[in-house]
């Protein structure tokens, strides 16, 4: 009869050491925080307010909520680039998934 | 930075290695720089078809990724020995960079135990882009809807979507469209690959195109010639006059932004 208990080689996943938001966490964005966030994803630099209400087609008041907002959330910080306030995407830096021991032992024997 | 591509599906077993290696040589016959990464790191595979034996190169894409060296370090120029086009390509000007992914199991684990840094590997793709002067980068991915492909698709300037003519594909493609529009991505195409050949081409595009808004930029139909050769090299290499390949060449074609 097959044996009902939990594996005990199967650990339950550990809660990842992560700062910032994760790119499942983009697609649960509201539209239009998703829509600066795509967009400051593709531009080699930080960005200006002036730059991500341009995108917006928006005043630079409103998007500046919207930036403290996503700001407070750990998902973009402010950053000085020649003297110049502009703003940066904070991406999930770590991801870990761990293995049992003895899994990872068995794994790692090659 | 050139064309940042990302290939993805949503099943294994689509073809997708075999489309990434076949639009890699074409681009590079026709004298463009090429860069693949095969982000595959669960199953990597992308490499057999350029002959390179991962088991003895220095580094792979699991070092950089574990800070261990430069992203270049583990770039491979795999063209110049391919036994059929190196020369073409070199005479063209054109160049295949491959960045393996490791074969080794304690290599796999380590880098899917660990995790590592998100932000090492776009910065990854910018230096390679960079460093080596590409007009492409191809990236290579793991099939499904996971941290690593969701990164791949926010940063590429185009998403190919494989599919085959088969139910699965087709409601696991719905789902890919979808997360690849609401990240915005610049291009969306669709390939159908492994169509049988007495299927009607014209008509599976047009379904295809309906069904999810996108275009479809190939429908390639499944030929013995490319079962038999079963990833030993890369086909459109192997059979430069085949009708296979000259859909694969205008697929590529496609890619130029």
């Amino acid at each position: 009869m097959a044996d009902s208990r939990p594996d005990p080689s199967i650990s339950k996943p550990a809660s990842s050491d992560v700062t910032g938001m994760s790119f499942a966490d983009i697609l649960l964005l509201p539209d239009v925080e998703r829509q600066v966030v795509n967009w400051m994803l593709r531009q080699p630099a930080a960005c200006s307010l002036a730059a991500i209400a341009r995108q917006l087609n928006q005043p630079e008041d409103q998007v500046q909520e919207m930036v403290r907002s996503l700001i407070q959330r750990g998902f973009m910080r402010e950053v000085s680039d020649r003297g110049e306030t502009c703003y940066q995407l904070c991406i999930t830096s770590m991801r870990s998934r761990r293995l049992a021991p003895r899994v990872s032992q068995l794994l790692s024997d090659d | 930075m050139g064309n940042i591509v990302s290939i993805h599906s949503f099943r294994g077993g689509t073809g997708k290695s075999n489309v990434v290696a076949n639009l890699a040589a074409n681009l590079a016959l026709q004298g463009f720089r090429v860069g693949i990464v095969d982000t595959d790191i669960q199953s990597p595979g992308i490499h057999v078809l350029f002959g390179l034996d991962v088991k003895q190169v220095t580094y792979t894409l699991n070092d950089y990724l574990l800070g261990r060296c430069a992203v270049e370090d583990a770039a491979f120029d795999v063209s110049q020995s391919l036994a059929q086009g190196g020369e073409k390509m070199a005479d063209a000007g054109g160049v295949i960079y491959l960045i393996p992914a490791s074969m080794k199991v304690n290599e796999i684990t380590k880098v899917l135990s660990e995790g590592y840094d998100v932000g090492r590997l776009t910065q990854g793709y910018e230096q390679l882009g960079d460093r080596l002067r590409l007009d492409y980068l191809l990236i290579d991915t793991h099939p499904g809807i996971n941290e690593e492909t969701l990164l791949s698709m926010g940063i590429s300037n185009t998403l190919v979507v494989i599919l085959r003519p088969d139910y699965q594909d087709y409601q696991g493609t719905a789902l890919t469209v979808k997360v690849a529009k609401e990240l915005d991505i610049p291009n969306i195409m669709l390939v159908v690959n492994k169509v049988l050949p007495d299927f009607d081409v014209a008509d599976i595009r047009q379904q295809m195109q309906t069904t999810y808004d996108v275009p479809v930029a190939a429908v390639l139909p499944l030929y013995d010639e490319m079962m038999r050769l079963g990833s030993r090299s890369i086909f459109s290499l192997q059979y430069p006059q085949h009708p296979l390949t000259h859909a694969l060449i205008a697929l590529a074609t496609q890619l130029k932004p």
